[in-house]
């Protein structure tokens, strides 16, 4: 697979065999129930290059000489300190300014957006579930907060892991395809205000 | 002309009419006001540093309209209302606000409120949801951070003698409300369960020396009144979650009910265990705040160890404190009712219904969406209850 993923990388071939139109990023834990939804998409040239909900954080080494006990040494390994990843995902300068954006705010939009802006998307996918409101609640916010700072808009699809009757791909579907022109939209706000995409 | 100032209950009515009259007063003479939402925020460490806690609650006869944009329909709506009247301006007068770790969507909460209500100090108390030792260790370490955070944030230390005092200012007050719910035991109670929240509502209004002095009347008052609740033949405990609006009470006491006893968050759940007096007093603290309080957001079971457990002996851990309420305040039935999508309180529903069946205490539950609205089918729902139960 690593094989694949890497050939495609190198020959510039789109995961969605298709012309790239837009590439996305989907929030939420994923429609399992009707996976094909997202081949919709893909067949109108939505990549979906990034995700948040399953994406693990990048690997970094720690030091564990000197840590014998099995468990602390397994504790110390997973454990991924904000401070690290903070320096893992930013240049120092930016990271300084992050991290003190922390200690002001109590949070960094630059580090929970952080993705969007990496992966260049174009658009959010918001998937809000009916029964999972841990993963839920705090998506009406994110979107906000990603127009605010990164001029990128969000689309809210809605469903349920459990309750497959509440999601409805054809009705998502037409909401898709009035996004675009939202999508459309935000390129030419990025464009002109100088951002990297 | 001289304005008479009103004491005991007619003072609580006057409070709980405008809650917030009394603290904007405060805030005119230079005092710091410290909302908090929930009952786990601290406030034996707001009162330490002379500041004015605050409870933050919603208003179930406010429709939502604001907070629609940054929490989605399908959460809790006393929480979608409490960011409503934020965002409606109606917390302007906040210095602070502190939230903690309750639920989930309370966690969602807190960062939503920072962002957009943007009171001028914010603070989310990451408090555990068991209580293994490692766990009332963590809270004591997390407590102490918070304790730092208001030290910097009210511009002086606290000393343990002073949190030690604040902590007994606050112990007071919970005896009080201890010796209030007494006062429901007799039949027909002394006070009613609608006139209870309200002063519960008034003293989380106001800084705790003068709810305490409030209380003083009231408990005064109630126990000297002429003109006392007429008899009833049901005697009910309600069990559940936040209940900030007399509305529903008084719905249940408009038929042939009293709500002698209760187990919510405006309610008894903060007041019927003290703080105890340790030698640092963040011990007792954590203690009380993630042990004592007995809120479903706690996981809680009789072994935590145990590979095979017994479902009626773990229930009867977890809420036996229910069975002796109802025999204590000889009360016939439970109402069990939370707010639609509450999922800390409603998952804890099967088991209550399991347990209080067990021990043969009827019960029924309701389920409501904080609003006037949801009120007049469930009445029908109650009298039948009270025609099974009598």
């Amino acid at each position: 697979m690593y094989n694949e993923v890497k050939y495609r990388v190198d020959h510039g071939i789109a995961a969605i065999n298709r012309p790239e139109k837009y590439r996305m990023s989907f929030e939420g834990l994923a429609p399992w129930h009707s996976l094909s939804f997202l081949d919709s998409l893909a067949d109108r040239g939505w990549n979906f290059v990034c995700e948040s909900a399953y994406s693990p954080g990048r690997p970094f080494t720690v030091d564990l000489t000197g840590v014998s006990d099995p468990v602390e040494r397994y504790v110390r390994k997973r454990y991924r300190s904000l401070d690290k990843v903070i320096d893992q995902e930013f240049e120092p300068k930016e990271a300084a300014e992050v991290k003190e954006e922390i200690m002001r705010e109590g949070s960094s939009n630059r580090l929970r957006l952080r993705h969007v802006r990496e992966y260049q998307c174009d658009g959010v996918v918001l998937h809000v579930l009916l029964s999972c409101r841990s993963a839920s609640s705090g998506l009406s916010l994110f979107a906000d907060q990603l127009l605010d700072m990164y001029k990128v808009p969000s689309l809210i699809i809605e469903g349920d892991i459990i309750d497959t009757s509440l999601f409805n791909p054809v009705e998502s579907l037409k909401k898709a395809e009035a996004f675009e022109d939202t999508m459309d939209h935000y390129k030419k706000v990025r464009k002109e205000l100088g951002f990297e995409w | 002309m001289v304005v008479a100032v009103k004491k005991g209950l007619a003072r609580v009515q006057e409070l709980y009419q405008d809650r917030s009259k009394r603290v904007k007063e405060l805030k005119a003479e230079g005092k710091k006001i410290a909302g908090y939402l929930c009952i786990y925020p601290v406030t034996e460490i707001m009162t330490a540093l002379d500041l004015v806690p605050y409870r933050v609650l919603g208003d179930m006869r406010e429709p939502i309209t604001k907070s629609d944009a940054y929490l989605p329909p399908v959460v809790c709506p006393f929480l979608r209302s409490c960011l409503d009247i934020g965002l409606k301006g109606r917390y302007d007068f906040l210095d602070a606000m502190i939230t903690s770790h309750i639920c989930d969507v309370g966690s969602s909460l807190s960062g939503i409120w920072r962002y957009t209500v943007k009171t001028p100090f914010h603070y989310n108390i990451d408090t555990p949801h068991t209580i293994h030792d490692t766990s009332l260790a963590q809270t004591k370490a997390v407590l102490k951070a918070f304790q730092t955070a208001m030290e910097t944030f009210a511009g002086k230390k606290i000393t343990p003698v002073m949190l030690e005092n604040a902590i007994k200012k606050h112990n007071e007050q919970r005896a009080m409300v201890r010796e209030l719910y007494e006062s429901k035991k007799q039949d027909p109670p002394l006070i009613t369960g609608s006139e209870t929240l309200k002063v519960i509502k008034a003293i989380q209004s106001l800084p705790v020396n003068e709810g305490n002095a409030l209380l003083r009347e009231v408990i005064s008052e109630v126990k000297t009144r002429v003109n006392k609740p007429l008899k009833k033949n049901a005697r009910l405990l309600v069990w559940g979650s936040i209940l900030d609006d007399t509305a529903m009470i008084e719905m249940i006491e408009s038929l042939d009910a009293y709500v002698v006893m209760d187990d919510t968050c405006v309610g008894s759940r903060a007041f019927f265990d003290d703080v105890k007096l340790t030698k640092d007093p963040i011990d007792g603290l954590a203690q009380h705040y993630l042990v004592d309080i007995k809120c479903p957001r706690t996981f809680r079971t009789r072994d935590f160890y145990a590979v095979k457990k017994n479902y009626m002996e773990d229930l009867k851990s977890r809420f036996s404190y229910l069975a002796d309420y109802v025999h204590d305040w000889h009360a016939n039935g439970v109402i069990l009712q939370s707010v639609r999508y509450c999922d800390t309180h409603g998952y804890e529903v099967p088991q209550i219904r399991d347990y209080l069946k067990e021990v043969g205490i009827p019960s029924i539950y309701l389920e409501h969406d904080y609003t006037e609205g949801a009120l007049s089918p469930m009445k029908t729902r109650v009298q039948g209850f009270l025609e099974i139960i009598e």
